[in-house]
């Protein structure tokens, strides 16, 4: 068993294979484990590491520790203490989110990014919400062209998109308010403002992951996975013991289903979004979420649904490693018809 | 869970049944070789050993004599690991003190299932 000390506090992890590094993070059930198959699979050509996060498996018990913000830490200060100055990333649920927080926070550490039944939700508001990392320009100006954000117009981050009146108010005061929690004097006028959507907005009441993760009961949550029976409930369910059930609840505390969105937009490395289909504790995101995602960023972002498939890919369907080794291997990854290829081999 | 000790000096395949037995949920210490097997068996306490035939600095079947020989050591069920099946070589690994015998190469499924079971009849499961 390994295991280093960060901020006086264990983190235990794995190692396996030889080559470019590859760190896993598990998600809010189980811990480094079932992550075993994939380093198997992936140990020939990649250096696999794979820790428990704080809370969970035999990493630390500290309740301090289990925000998202000291798991953020935990990964920072992991890969420095191991000599890891980049690595591809491969994030399930919890581990997703802590993945694509991290990778927009420090771009330049994560060359690749895998998201494995990542909390991507609709806001229900994304007709009318601006896309992250494109320039608004605001008029109170009832008249003005009344166009979608989401019109084919050619993208660029100089170029402005206009606004209905309605959204452009609505984006103009959620914008000061965040102004004003900043200490940023706010503008004179809040009608005729140039927001650079290159920052996140927060909208309230989006975090859909209370009700989903409730209270935090591992067991309840691994029912909605897989049955008793099945043999993998037993395999995830000897780590249940050693999960406390407040790193569930204390690390999504913050979560915002918008900002989630909008950071996903402005991530710059290859980001692959792998989503169970028939996922009862995920939900895998509607059409509407993958639009608005991938508005403009279609070579960048790619999208593999599996259908048959629930909440552990990387247990439940071998296609799964085929799909992960190919994409930490692609070289373009504009080139790589992952959608299809896949949609014909499922059919 | 069961403490498994793995004795193996070919790397890849110690790895691989480290890491079998771990998805498992077992805890598990390996050793590179049999002098490293015996120094670590009395620190661990294992409820199990997996003990390749050979290998360097020690054989497994010395290694599993000196073992067996340690207070509270002797019921430890002990596998051998072999890339042969001959009959002496079976005989001689019963005669040192051996459980069962499992020959490479065996799937991870069949690894887990034999130790499941062999922990199973010595009441450590």
């Amino acid at each position: 068993m390994s295991a280093i000390s960060i901020g006086g506090d264990l983190v235990h992890y794995e190692v396996l294979g030889r080559g470019r590094p590859v760190v896993l993070l598990h998600g809010w059930i189980g811990s480094w484990r079932y992550w075993v198959p994939t380093m198997q699979q992936l140990q020939s050509n990649y250096r696999i590491y794979a820790l428990d996060l704080f809370g969970f498996g035999d990493s630390g018990k500290n309740p301090q520790k289990y925000s998202l913000e000291h798991q953020l830490v935990l990964l920072d200060d992991f890969m420095k203490q191991l000599g890891i100055p980049k690595a591809a990333v491969i994030g399930h649920g919890l581990g997703a989110l802590i993945a694509l927080t991290f990778a927009r926070r420090y771009p330049d550490r994560i060359p690749r990014l895998l998201l494995v039944s990542a909390p991507l939700f609709d806001t229900h508001d994304l007709d009318r919400r601006t896309p992250a990392g494109r320039k608004v320009l605001l008029t109170s100006n009832a008249a003005a062209a009344a166009t979608s954000p989401l019109d084919t117009q050619e993208f660029s981050p100089s170029s402005p998109t206009a606004m209905s009146a309605s959204a452009a108010m609505r984006a103009a005061l959620i914008e000061a308010a965040r102004a004003r929690n900043n200490g940023v004097p706010v503008p004179p006028s809040a009608e005729d403002v140039t927001i650079n959507r290159l920052e996140i907005v927060e909208t309230p009441n989006q975090n859909p992951l209370v009700g989903i993760l409730g209270d935090g009961n591992v067991e309840t949550l691994l029912l909605k996975c897989f049955k008793r029976s099945e043999v993998f409930y037993t395999k995830l369910d000897l780590d249940t013991p050693k999960t406390d059930s407040r790193a569930l609840t204390e690390s999504i505390r913050t979560f915002d289903a918008g900002r989630v969105l909008d950071t996903m937009r402005l991530l710059p490395m290859p980001t692959m979004v792998v989503h169970g289909m028939e996922d009862r504790l995920i939900n895998p995101p509607p059409e509407e979420v993958w639009n608005y995602i991938t508005l403009d960023k279609e070579n960048l972002l790619l999208h593999v649904p599996l259908p048959g498939v629930r909440h552990f890919p990387m247990l439940e369907d071998e296609r799964f490693f085929k799909v992960a080794m190919d994409f930490l291997e692609a070289s373009d990854l504009s080139k790589v018809a992952v959608k299809e290829r896949w949609r014909r081999r499922t059919r | 869970m069961a403490h498994i000790l793995i004795a193996e000096d070919e790397r890849d395949i110690r790895e691989l049944i480290n890491f079998t037995l771990m998805f498992a949920g077992y805890t598990v210490t390996t050793a590179a070789n049999g002098a490293e097997a015996v120094e670590l068996a009395p620190q661990v306490k294992p409820d199990l050993i997996m003990m390749d035939v050979r290998m360097p600095k020690m054989t497994g079947y010395e290694a599993c004599r000196q073992i067996k020989q340690m207070d509270g050591m002797k019921e430890i069920p002990v596998i051998f690991l072999s890339a042969k099946g001959q009959d002496e070589e079976i005989q001689t690994g019963i005669d040192a003190g051996a459980t069962a015998y499992l020959l490479k190469p065996f799937s991870p499924d069949e690894l887990t299932r034999r130790v499941g079971e062999i922990l199973k009849k010595s009441g450590t499961a």
